[in-house]
């Protein structure tokens, strides 16, 4: 809902410190290396502190001065701008006009800058002249972005240098506002890049939180039904002045395209235990209500942020970093699963994260060659047995992670590789774990082959002969047990805090072998959430008590 | 479990659709916070909003989804119409494009929702009396030639907003009587609204019931 829209009277700067950033700028490299190692540090959540009087001389250096990228309207005086502006906008459809001008008058309309005739004027001016170089129909929400730009004291209110850093901030950092879309095809009206990025952005969700992700979807609550303004405006829309300016901060000095989205990952979790516990009726206001109202608040986000990036594994974070991907997408099929692919160099060439490997291949398979670190998932009953078969594997695959659940271990599970089987295998064992709440759950892109082309030194016990023979004996399986592939896929099965006593006796005893492989962390994880559990019973019939009482 | 429960019967999803400008989310914040905003903001994506009415000594609860009117944004709107059992159809009466719409509006309400919905035509900003465009009679002849309710509203001065939703949220109760929602609150909204979307969850299942056995 519309929050109350504050002034925004930024504190003083330090003029020293203020000089010494002006110094950088003024003899800093082009790379802007320097600048960015001259910005000091918040103490605590080690962010670049930029001094409010020269915001926009940070950013306008940059965006635009580091980058080499094109000024659209070359140099230009603001008079000029304004000419070609009013033109872009004489040969916009009236339609579209119509709406630049009811958005203007909506565009941070409380605060002075914009209460004026004349900067709403500059706001239509501005986006009028935007969507025409860039061949854009204008989206609402790219006035909220335009906005911050024209907060931004230190530009002399210049038209011209706002539509210049609108473009380049865009481009950098949002992306999917920049797709062009032919209305005469409504498939075009499809926001392609967004959805790509809802896609994402669920997928990270789930990997670091999937019991809130699990709960938000269940709900019907996908990210765009929340998120859209988040990804559309970069927060612009959600969060005060002072907030949108001290993201923007990071997000700008930064230069890294994926923090946005391990901030926004961040902002969830952070408020995880209001949304888990909310009511249903609840939930959605809680969730569209999220917001950040001062610098410290998003700075403390930030570092979250970063901490999640961090457990992030690599090829994800790249992918997001990356520009490239934001191009030319397709739509993703809605059926495709939710759920986190690593490649080989995240599971072996990475010091940080610790993974455990699955391998859910046959046994035939597996003992013919393996990766020497991975464990042996048997899922044979899954693949080619009856519903109660599958139920006991999946059953049995909670029971033997479950010493995991609150550990920080990465969880990988790699399958035959070939997308027809793998839909059998790994992916409804790695789905069943997700929904079950365990985090760090992912699977291995082309599985086990993909880690016998790229790391073979990674793979021992390896007989191509024996290889092949297993392969063909799976085949056989497969074809004799096609009943397997009609009755589906059951659904998840129950998780241990909601098991009996001597169910839970039981699973341990199978969770043995996990224990034993993965050594103590593992062994004080489980004791930890057995004695949560039993926590979680006594308050339970404490309260039983009380009412009954 | 510490849960902010306000007690209803029933909760029910409505949705506000129509263009750009026409003033949906103030005919919002009028019925749940009975205000105006002169300074409200575009809309992106989606608002929401809840109120609770009485119906028959029934209290209602209404969950509001107040959706964006660009054209553009349709592309990721269709999971708020999932499980709207009512709708509002908005135009400006001072913007006859924005009546000239609703035909639209109400294709898209059809093709996207999952339920028999209540769909109401509503005129609002009737207040701009001297800006009229849009006449009355026009807009009850479109209503009833597509069995819609239909009102005029204005969120500014407030006349007939919660009469709107009122009349919406009474006609829901009425359509759904024959399905009473048993005893348990929490319940309620499972029952009532996500029965279409809730994906089966046996762990979640279980451990609500064991939390609301009291």
């Amino acid at each position: 809902m519309n929050a109350v829209d504050e002034e925004y009277s930024p504190p003083d700067d330090d003029a020293r410190y203020v000089e010494t950033v002006n110094r950088a700028l003024r003899d800093g490299d082009s790379s802007g290396r320097h600048l960015r190692e001259t910005l000091a540090r918040d103490e605590l959540t080690g962010l670049a502190r930029v001094p409010n009087s020269i915001r926009g001389a940070i950013w306008n250096f940059l965006l635009l001065s580091t980058k080499g990228n094109r000024e659209l309207f070359g140099s230009i005086s603001d008079e000029q701008f304004r000419e070609s502006a009013n033109e872009s906008f004489g040969i916009m459809e009236e339609v579209m006009r119509d709406q630049l001008e009811v958005d203007a008058k909506r565009t941070r309309p409380s605060l002075k800058r914009f209460r004026g005739q004349e900067s709403k004027n500059d706001l239509v001016r501005i986006l009028a002249a935007f969507c025409e170089k860039e061949n854009l129909r204008y989206v609402q929400g790219i006035n909220e972005i335009v906005a911050m730009f024209m907060l931004l004291q230190d530009l002399g209110h210049s038209p011209k240098i706002v539509c210049e850093l609108l473009s380049s901030f865009l481009h950098d950092f949002a992306s999917w506002d920049l797709e062009s879309s032919d209305e005469s095809d409504t498939s075009s009206l499809a926001f392609h890049k967004l959805k790509y990025c809802f896609r994402s952005f669920r997928i990270l969700l789930q990997y670091h939180d999937s019991e809130l992700f699990n709960r938000l979807e269940s709900m019907g609550l996908e990210p765009n039904m929340y998120a859209t303004s988040w990804f559309v405006t970069l927060f612009a829309r959600n969060f005060s002045v002072e907030a949108t300016f001290a993201l923007w901060d990071n997000v700008i000095v930064g230069n890294d395209r994926s923090d946005f989205f391990f901030f926004a990952t961040a902002l969830l979790v952070s408020r995880r235990e209001l949304l888990m516990q909310v009511n249903d009726a609840h939930l959605p206001e809680e969730i569209l209500n999220l917001r950040a109202e001062t610098k410290g608040e998003v700075s403390a986000l930030w570092a979250w942020g970063m901490k999640l990036k961090q457990n992030t594994p690599n090829s994800f974070v790249d992918m997001l970093s990356s520009p490239l991907t934001m191009c030319g997408l397709q739509d993703v099929p809605d059926k495709d699963p939710v759920l986190m692919t690593v490649n080989v160099d995240d599971i072996f060439g990475d010091p940080n994260k610790q993974f455990l490997i699955w391998d859910c291949r046959t046994m035939r398979e597996f003992e013919s060659g393996r990766i020497a670190r991975a464990a042996h998932l048997e899922l044979d009953g899954l693949r080619f047995g009856s519903r109660e078969d599958a139920v006991k594997d999946l059953e049995s695959v909670i029971a033997k992670n479950e010493p995991l659940r609150i550990s920080g271990t990465h969880v990988c599970l790699v399958g035959s590789g070939i997308p027809a089987e793998d839909a059998f295998d790994v992916i409804p064992a790695a789905t069943c774990l997700t929904k079950n709440g365990f985090r760090y759950i992912s699977f291995l892109k082309g599985g086990f082959p993909e880690a016998l082309t790229k790391s073979p030194e990674q793979v021992t016990d390896l007989s191509h002969a024996k290889l092949e023979a297993g392969i063909s004996l799976r085949k056989r399986q497969e074809e004799r047990s096609l009943y397997a592939r009609e009755r589906g896929v059951p659904d998840g099965v129950i998780a241990l805090v909601n098991r009996t006593d001597s169910e839970v006796t039981d699973m341990v005893d199978k969770a043995k072998g996990t224990i034993e492989r993965f050594g103590s962390e593992i062994r004080s994880a489980l004791a930890n959430q057995i004695a949560q559990r039993n926590r979680k019973k006594g308050e339970e019939e404490l309260q039983d008590d009380e009412e009954t009482g | 479990m510490a849960r902010i429960d306000d007690g209803y019967d029933y909760l029910y999803k409505i949705v506000l659709v129509g263009d750009s400008g026409v003033g949906k989310s103030n005919l919002l914040t009028r019925f749940t916070k009975n205000e105006f905003n002169y300074d409200s903001r575009t809309t992106i994506g989606v608002e929401f909003a809840t109120s609770i009415i009485k119906v028959e000594e029934k209290a209602i609860k209404a969950q509001i989804w107040d959706t964006a009117g660009q054209e553009r944004y349709r592309a990721i709107t269709k999971a708020y119409y999932r499980g709207a059992f009512g709708a509002l159809i908005l135009y400006d009466i001072s913007k006859k494009a924005t009546f000239e719409s609703v035909e639209r509006w109400l294709k898209e309400l059809k093709e996207n929702s999952d339920n028999d919905m209540v769909i109401m035509l509503v005129g609002n900003k009737s207040d701009l009396t001297n800006q009229r465009q849009v006449r009355t009679d026009e807009g009850k002849a479109f209503a009833s030639a597509h069995g819609l309710n239909f009102i005029e509203t204005s969120a500014l001065d407030a006349s007939n907003v919660n009469e709107a939703f009122t009349e919406i949220l009474t006609e829901i109760y009425n359509q759904k009587r024959a399905k009473p929602v048993v005893g348990d609150k929490e319940q309620a909204p499972d029952v009532e609204k996500v029965q279409n979307i809730r994906i089966t969850d046996p762990a979640k299942e279980h451990s609500k019931k064991k939390s609301c056995s009291c």
